[in-house]
């Protein structure tokens, strides 16, 4: 989880259910977005940071989605998940800073597959 | 030049995918995020069967297997290599070692398996909670026991696989089962020490949520292919039609990420991926991809006849 300044110990302590495990998000919390106005999984996300963390909504969207089912009535085969975008793994900043134009051809790669591209 | 197809994920859908196409004539690279080819086949310790008339086999080496057929086919291996995006004209950010690249191949095919699904309830956070498949690579790959008694969550296939690797490894199952969330809590100062259900405790060092999981398509959603739910494949899948072909050109979905599945189904359905990449780069001809449907089985021709009903819910493609 990244640190987000809140005492997860007493949150657990008080019964907390996490929802969203990288960004700290609890139940409670997607509970209040959708009783504020929430109707999708992105509404949801935009309020509360819940599927914006390194695992990029994998733990938390079909829990979020079946809440957004339950409290909208929109059954849950029709239901979005959010937007998927990159980076889908964590990536280091400075892997991003080094990266160049150049853009290899998996096909013209044979003859120097020994130099891995 | 000879058409080059990349395929993420060294599973067994990937491996069997990349053989295919590789030995239609397609220049095929194999990208894979862990250390070595075989993905599930290399954390799962109980016999899986490959197909239709096979015996059942150890997992490891069934993905020996796999990975001798893929080679002997010309197949090339980039391991440690983690595909982090995808974007327009299939353009892949490929990060190794700590440095970024970008590859792009006339065709590529999705192979990225799945993840366990979320089961959140009270205490789930704390030190000791682990998701199922997690906790089958910590136990069979790592050789690790985090604990001697331990609480398995789920009630289908994935828990009781899970339940035997357990006490394979010396752990005591004390309580295995499922109940809604709200009963469910995990108590303990520093790390689990109890489980509650209802009223009743359970004096428990590890608990394992073994539920089930979903497909991990994120790579083939980014590059715009539309998502559709089916509870047959698990949730959220990919809408790609009877050919595992995406709406997206050149790119094909199979195996757990397509919609999850027993070994032998994705084994089927990594093969019908292979041959029609290998059709569409001209390789291949109608006969080839119709011989390899039909020798899929009856799982095969299930699955895809689920995805002639899916209906694709509004998905923003990535810009």
């Amino acid at each position: 989880m990244r640190d987000t300044g809140r005492d997860e110990r007493e949150m657990l302590d008080a019964g907390a259910v996490f929802v969203c495990r990288c960004e700290e998000i609890l139940l409670d919390e997607i509970v209040a977005a959708i009783a504020d106005g929430a109707q999708s999984v992105d509404d949801i996300k935009r309020r509360s940071r819940a599927g914006m963390g390194t695992c990029q909504g994998i733990f938390c969207v079909p829990v979020i989605a079946a809440m957004v089912a339950q409290a909208t009535g929109v059954p849950i085969d029709r239901v979005a998940g959010i937007t998927a975008r990159p980076p889908v793994r964590p990536v280091m900043l400075e892997a991003l800073a080094d990266l160049h134009s150049d853009v290899a051809d998996e096909g013209e790669s044979t003859a120097s597959d020994e130099e891995g591209l | 030049m000879t058409p080059s197809v990349v395929v993420v994920g060294a599973g067994p859908a990937g491996l069997v995918a990349a053989t295919e196409a590789a030995t239609a004539g397609a220049s095929v690279t194999v990208l894979d995020e862990r250390a070595e080819p075989g993905g599930q086949l290399r954390y799962r310790v109980q016999p899986v069967t490959s197909g239709i008339g096979s015996d059942a086999e150890r997992p490891d080496r069934l993905a020996d297997r796999l990975l001798d057929d893929a080679l002997a086919a010309g197949v090339r291996f980039r391991c440690d290599a983690t595909v982090a995006g995808c974007f327009a004209g299939l353009e892949l950010l490929l990060i190794e070692e700590g440095a970024t690249s970008r590859v792009v191949a006339d065709s590529m095919i999705v192979a990225t398996g799945s993840t366990d699904l979320p089961y959140p309830f009270a205490g789930a956070t704390l030190p000791g909670v682990f998701s199922g498949r997690g906790m089958q690579i910590l136990l069979n790959t790592h050789r690790v026991r985090p604990g001697r008694r331990f609480a398995i969550i789920g009630g289908a296939s994935d828990a009781e696989e899970l339940a035997v690797d357990v006490m394979l490894a010396g752990g005591e199952v004390v309580w295995s089962g499922i109940a809604p969330a709200p009963f469910l809590r995990a108590e303990g100062a520093d790390g689990v020490r109890r489980l509650a259900v209802g009223s009743d405790h359970y004096a428990v060092d590890v608990i394992a949520i073994a539920v089930g999981r979903q497909a991990d398509p994120a790579l083939a959603t980014m590059a715009g292919t539309p998502l559709a739910f089916s509870p047959d494949l698990g949730g959220l899948v990919p809408q790609i039609d009877d050919s595992l072909q995406s709406p997206v050109r050149g790119l094909f979905v199979a195996g757990d990420a397509a919609g999850v599945g027993s070994v032998a189904a994705v084994i089927a359905e990594g093969r019908l991926a292979g041959i029609t990449a290998a059709a569409s780069l001209g390789l291949a001809s109608n006969e080839d991809v119709a011989a390899v449907r039909a020798a899929g089985g009856p799982e095969l021709t299930w699955r895809l006849g689920r995805r002639t009903t899916l209906e694709a819910v509004t998905v923003q493609p990535y810009e």
